[in-house]
């Protein structure tokens, strides 16, 4: 099925998206992690496309969306999304968010609790004092070299997220990550900032957490799921962050569930 | 500064606000409004669905409708890059007109055309355009593909095409057509991300004068970005025969040598269409539509406003 993409306009600028889909059907909103942008869920788009209408927005300041104004907080790009879903008329909808992702529509479920009938998280950044001190620090630019040596610099730190991943992958992330530059490290300041513990427990909606085996933040699902009002886990099997693009039937699978 | 070298049927109004070259953005891509230095223009992306897909576009225009009073001006970017090369020329240009500028089918974010395509295919997206977007009068620019495309267009749609302005024009020999298609591009890609930095260092080989290192990074991530199939529209410039579609042009056209890669192939104007202005700017090399961009406007405004 075709993937169309738009822009919608909002207070900010521009929000980009992808959307595919039934028009009738249950309203899915993807929320990619960081340096990624929308194209990441293609896959699992195409897989999910007679289930439901599924919404990709690029997250405010990444891909092709225009930055939010002030500082980028996980609360403000929440903010900038609920604001997106306004201007697309979607008042009811289901919302899934990988990594950095997973801390925006985690937000948005508990700020705006009428309109979010579901939730399902992918490696919620639930992290410790040691790994928010060091979060930011994984995402700092590369000094441009004229000969191109930070290109390998930020392929290696792409490739490392998961060594296995095909080629195309990598190389679409490292793009990701030029483009980005310091808005990647503002990205992880976001997420290291936020305070997603204070946040679950208001979270009302039926909520499914879950991790690939292999990913860093598969630790924090349980302590995930326990602080959610009304939540459970999924054993996801075998994956690293890429789970999306290299995984995506059992995503949608596990999408399906709360659609 | 311009050099004028040859005049013919256009005005020969002197060319005059030689302005100096933008300064070069602090910021990372895409974000156009951080490179907008003209608070009364606003700038926009969208798509338009034409026949074999989504075209994505920029769209430049006064913030005060009131101050539209010339054509809309269309613009066709070389290859790999995207319309993102033309938002200080549009910002400039975009005080009395709205300016759009059109990723290739393939580049930047409009969807491939498959399989690959022909310049007279890239020009019928763009005619699909025109009409979607309900323009029935325009001037162009083409710039290097985008010249390609553009002077097809103006063949195709002379009813719908007032004026011309050609940046560099590839009227290749068979010599360098053969060259072109020897040379591997893109290179496969390596596991430690090797094959990044010949792609890195070509860009900046090709740096133009003042050109900022934000821009050649942009440059670079739009071929990156177009993936295995970055160079079709080059592919399709090595099989089209421009020569021929110059010389079948009613259109008024002005053809510009910007002193990059065909600084010695543009000047071959002048054997296929005598009439056709040829104007020279030195020193600018790629960049050009950033670091030149007003001097650029203003020459756009004495071709389109003139003729």
């Amino acid at each position: 099925m075709k993937i169309y993409r738009g822009y919608e306009q909002v207070s900010f600028g521009q929000v980009h998206y992808r959307q595919c889909g039934e028009s009738e059907a249950p309203v899915l909103m993807l929320v990619h992690q960081a340096p990624s942008n929308s194209a990441m869920y293609e896959s699992v788009m195409q897989q999910m496309a007679k289930t439901a209408r599924l919404v990709a927005p690029d997250i405010p300041g990444a891909g092709m969306s225009d930055p939010v104004i002030g500082p980028m907080t996980i609360d403000a790009l929440a903010s900038g999304l609920a604001e997106f879903l306004d201007r697309m008329a979607i008042h009811s909808i289901r919302l899934f968010g990988h990594h950095m992702g997973a801390s925006v529509v985690a937000q948005l479920a508990a700020s705006h609790p009428d309109r979010v009938a579901a939730l399902c998280l992918s490696g919620p950044p639930l992290l410790t004092d040691e790994l928010r001190a060091a979060l930011p620090g994984m995402a700092e630019p590369f000094e441009y070299a004229a000969g191109g040596e930070h290109l390998r610099q930020y392929w290696a730190r792409m490739r490392d997220k998961d060594p296995t991943a095909p080629l195309s992958i990598v190389e679409r992330e490292t793009i990701n990550a030029l483009q980005l530059g310091n808005r990647y490290r503002d990205f992880y300041t976001a997420v290291a900032n936020h305070d997603l513990a204070d946040v679950l427990p208001h979270i009302r909606c039926p909520t499914v957490v879950f991790a690939a085996d292999d990913d860093p933040l598969q630790p924090f699902v349980d302590r995930t799921v326990a602080l959610l009002p009304d939540a459970r886990s999924v054993a996801f099997g075998p994956g690293r962050t890429y789970l999306c693009d290299r995984n995506p039937e059992r995503v949608a699978e596990v999408l399906a569930s709360i659609c | 500064m311009i050099i004028k070298r040859r005049v013919f049927t256009l005005s020969r109004r002197t060319l005059c606000a030689l302005a100096t070259a933008l300064p070069a953005t602090t910021v990372a891509a895409p974000f156009d409004a951080a490179r907008l230095r003209n608070p009364d223009v606003a700038i926009d992306r969208a798509f338009e669905r034409v026949g074999y897909g989504q075209l994505h576009f920029r769209v430049a225009a006064p913030r005060d409708s009131a101050a539209i009073t010339r054509r809309p001006v269309v613009c066709f970017h070389q290859t790999p890059n995207s319309s993102q090369v033309f938002i200080e020329f549009m910002a400039e240009l975009a005080i009395d007109r709205r300016v759009f500028a059109v990723d290739t089918p393939g580049l930047g974010e409009s969807d491939l055309l498959q399989p690959a395509p022909e310049i007279t295919d890239y020009a019928t997206a763009m005619h699909q355009f025109l009409v979607a977007q309900q323009l029935e009068e325009v001037d162009v620019v083409g710039y290097h593909t985008g010249a390609n495309i553009a002077a097809t267009l103006g063949n195709l749609a002379p009813d719908r095409v007032r004026g011309l302005l050609l940046v560099g024009l590839a009227l290749f020999n068979e010599t360098e057509r053969e060259a072109f298609i020897e040379k591997p591009w893109p290179r496969r890609r390596q596991s430690d991300g090797g094959h990044l930095l010949p792609e890195w260092q070509s860009s900046h080989r090709w740096r133009g004068p003042g050109q900022s290192d934000e821009s050649v990074a942009r440059t670079f991530i739009e071929k990156l970005s177009a993936g295995n199939t970055a160079w079709w529209p080059a592919r399709a410039v090595m099989r089209h025969d421009l020569a021929t579609e110059l010389e079948a042009l009613t259109v008024p056209t002005v053809a510009v040598n910007a002193g990059d890669d065909l600084e010695a192939i543009t000047p071959r104007v002048v054997t296929v269409r005598p009439d056709i202005e040829l104007i020279t700017i030195a020193d600018a090399g790629f960049g050009l539509f950033e670091t030149r961009a007003a001097e650029l406007a203003t020459l756009a405004r004495r071709v389109f406003d003139d003729a």
